[in-house]
């Protein structure tokens, strides 16, 4: 089945139809040396040239957010529920990654507790996603996951660059597929199925290198106490950058602010590499070094959170390995690990 | 009723204290207990009159201010501080002023860089028997920011925050 | 700069085979845009995987805080003239035994960011040949600073109206998430307990709403003020491009002018903050 293609100078124009009159418009612009996702950009600076340094998280999970409020009257207290600020939104160009990591998890916040700041916020989001041709970045290792530059994972649309001025469109979602009239706007010719093949395995190829990560799950079981922790995390500076620009991750903290006769309860992020994430009040803190803190973060992605939601808690965005400040590279980590396992070590 | 910023969160009536024109002064004052204070002390038992919209927090000596302090007045809905301690070479603890007043010069400093309004924080040094010049200082201060109204930018903060 | 290398391999080899040191802490091959990353080092055989190049970014002397070097008794760390001057803050304040840290400087040309850019501390840099050290490897490199480097930014701010420069501080302050990376790059950022992490009473409010941080900016930017050395490692590590090198400059520029006073010179003179002059500025006090 054919697909339609448009021009790649109409996806601004694209981007402003499918927004139309007051939803949410998330994109990918410049500023200074980088990219990032930008709510209320504008779209004439949509900047396509590579993977932004934020997720797509902060859009559906905000690093902070009130959940309710409190007021003390007398002896009593009285809540009230704050209504969350999502409304219909339009992630433009997520790179498949990105849009993947929704899929990962949405178990999560579905399990014990349906969240319903999560959950009105994926409901009211279309997300179009921006295929990468080849991997945008060295750090990228997302066929590692099962994934690749060009999965529809969580998309309702993708956007496929096949050349310089030709952008292949796929509705891939139910939600996708009710916008067609939409697209059809913007059509300029059409290109077959197996043009798509051809990309794909074209972004796939770019990661050729990466290994496959299959046995590196059973390994973390069986090597809890292995000397590769404190060599791998000795460089880890416990900074919270992996964990907040991670799209899988998902602590939070619980903060009350009050002054007085009440207060608000917020949601903030919180991340597992802080030295106090575990301090209990009794002083004692089971993970009270770095290397106890960094193993736990491995095996909660690759090993505990498979085992609990069976998927794996990474897309292999490869933020973490970009932009931690000392190079410590989870990839490295998981990749000894899956070649220890390979040689039975 | 406490109308706390908080309460105007809650109520969603962030605009209104803007507006309204029952807002008086919010005046924070830091000061020190050998001097300033004693001096505040002198002004009451001498039944000198002066707006009574400051807030006094007494501390043992200004060398002991911190900063945060400051801070965490403009948090709570402060629309101007006052710090005020011994006069150098006066301090009770001999030095803590030249402490404080190294410290006042370098935050100060940060302030003016993050584009808060100066003129919304006093540093004085007020003896105890300048009760007069307490008085003086605080309907000075208590006019500038009458005249300025609540401090905006914290506000920003406050209902947004 | 790759001479540096075998220099720094045959001391780390020589101080671990001697016993000099327990462990040295230097850089080795990264695996991420050529850059360098700390390692540390325990055994002689093992002192092959260190280097030296212009990708050796990071300030090393931050892991004396952290565990294991703090427990260590005796530690060697690979530096650079400017991380050398964080050391020589931590010895000013009393956070470090002198006889614990053998310090085997490297002369440097300057180094260069992930983005290519090369850095202002390197052309504000006036110790490319360190002076202090317990060992120095390379080549003497002559120090040609650019007056200019450190004050260019600056003078952007400093043409702003007040008004200006809070809503441009608000713009860049709200990005920030909190995820402390500043405070944990940077060498002399060092309280066990930090003043955000304490909460009876909660000083610093944690939340990433503006408030908060405002309020985490401004303190961290005060407690640096006169002590930063300005290494750069705070910018080089926020995820959100905070340009936090801004607020420390702005305080070095404070501190020199009020206090003539410049850190990281002299382990042996009294930071600013913790000394006074009879004459200090008294103009702004009623």
């Amino acid at each position: 089945m054919p697909h339609m293609t448009l021009d790649r100078t109409d996806l601004p124009s694209l981007a402003q139809e499918l927004a139309g009159q007051g939803k949410r418009l998330v994109l990918p612009v410049r500023e200074g040396q980088e990219l990032f996702y930008r709510e209320g950009a504008d779209p004439a600076q949509l900047d396509l040239s590579t993977i932004p340094k934020n997720s797509i998280k902060e859009f559906l999970f905000p690093k902070c957010e009130k959940i309710l409020e409190y007021e003390y009257t007398g002896n009593d207290v009285v809540i009230e529920d704050v209504a969350t600020d999502a409304r219909p939104t339009v992630i433009f160009c997520a790179r498949p990654c990105d849009a993947a990591s929704l899929p990962v998890v949405e178990p999560l916040w579905n399990w014990d507790y349906k969240d319903k700041f999560f959950n009105e916020r994926r409901e009211q989001t279309l997300l179009v996603t921006y295929a990468c041709r080849t991997a945008p970045d060295e750090a990228c290792f997302c066929v590692s996951l099962g994934l690749s530059p060009s999965s529809d994972e969580g998309s309702d649309v993708m956007l496929y660059p096949i050349d310089e001025s030709t952008v292949a469109v796929r509705l891939a979602s139910p939600k996708g597929q009710e916008l067609e009239g939409v697209f059809a706007k913007f059509k300029k010719g059409e290109i077959a199925e197996e043009a798509l093949d051809g990309f794909a395995k074209e972004g796939e190829q770019s990661l050729a290198h990466r290994k496959r990560l299959d046995k590196v799950k059973d390994w973390l079981e069986e090597h809890f106490e292995d000397p590769l922790w404190e060599d791998k995390a000795f460089r880890c500076i416990g900074c919270g950058t992996c964990t907040f620009l991670c799209p899988t991750c998902h602590c939070f903290d619980i903060q009350d602010e009050s002054v007085f006769d009440g207060g608000s309860r917020l949601k903030n992020w919180d991340g597992c590499q802080f030295s106090l994430f575990t301090l209990h009040t009794s002083g004692h803190n089971p993970r009270d070094t770095q290397s106890k803190r960094y193993r736990q973060r491995i095996l909660h992605k690759y090993a505990i959170y498979p085992e609990k939601f069976g998927k794996v808690l990474c897309t292999g965005c490869g933020r973490c390995v970009a932009h931690c400040p000392v190079n410590l590279s989870l990839y490295d980590v998981v990749a000894t690990a899956q070649e220890r396992a390979e040689k039975g070590e | 009723m406490n109308e706390s910023p908080q309460s105007e969160t809650k109520t969603g009536e962030a605009g209104q204290r803007k507006a309204d024109s029952s807002w008086e002064p919010r005046i924070v004052a830091f000061i020190c207990n050998w001097c300033t204070y004693t001096g505040a002390d002198l002004a009451g038992t001498s039944r000198m009159k002066y707006p009574p919209y400051v807030r006094v927090i007494k501390i043992p000596c200004t060398g002991r201010f911190d900063p945060l302090f400051m801070i965490k007045a403009f948090e709570r809905g402060a629309d101007g501080v006052l710090v005020s301690g011994c006069h150098p070479g006066d301090c009770h603890y001999t030095a803590g002023n030249y402490n404080a007043r190294r410290k006042y010069t370098v935050f100060k400093s940060l302030l003016e860089t993050l584009g808060m309004d100066m003129d919304r924080i006093w540093f004085s040094w007020i003896s105890a028997s300048e009760g007069g010049k307490w008085v003086e200082t605080i309907r000075k201060f208590t006019e500038v920011i009458r005249e300025k109204g609540p401090f905006q930018e914290y506000r920003e903060m406050i209902d947004g925050g | 700069m790759a001479d540096r290398t075998d220099g720094i391999r045959e001391i780390a080899r020589k101080w671990l085979t001697d016993g000099t040191v327990e462990a040295v802490v230097g850089w080795e091959q990264g695996t991420y845009k050529g850059k360098g990353a700390p390692v540390l080092i325990r055994k002689a055989e093992d002192a092959d995987r260190l280097l030296f190049n212009e990708r050796c970014t990071n300030n090393l002397m931050t892991y004396l805080k952290r565990d294991p070097v703090s427990k260590m008794e005796k530690v060697g760390i690979v530096a650079k003239g400017c991380d050398i001057k964080s050391l020589i803050g931590l010895l000013q304040e009393s956070q470090v035994e002198r006889e614990k840290v053998k310090v085997l400087a490297v002369t440097c040309t300057g180094v260069e960011k992930d983005d290519g850019t090369v850095p202002v501390k390197c052309q504000a840099c006036d110790v490319n040949t360190p002076t202090f050290y317990d060992e120095i490897v390379g080549e003497k490199v002559a120090s040609n600073p650019d007056p200019e480097a450190r004050s260019k930014d600056l003078e952007r701010l400093d043409a702003m109206t007040p008004a200006e420069r809070y809503r441009f501080w608000r713009e860049e302050l709200d990005k920030c998430i909190r995820c402390y990376a500043c405070r944990q790059a940077c060498p002399l950022c060092i309280c066990s307990r930090c003043i955000a992490e304490k909460n009876q009473p909660q000083w610093v409010e944690t939340s990433p709403h503006p408030r908060g941080n405002f309020s985490w900016n401004l303190i961290r930017a005060y407690h640096l003020a006169g002590r930063c050395v300005e290494c750069e490692a705070c910018e080089t590590a926020c995820p959100v491009n905070i340009p936090l090198m801004l607020l420390n400059r702005a305080m070095a520029r404070t501190v020199k002018g009020a206090f003539d006073y410049e850190a990281g010179k002299d382990p042996e003179i009294q930071p600013p903050l913790r000394t006074f002059n009879l004459d200090d500025d008294n103009s702004f006090i009623l």
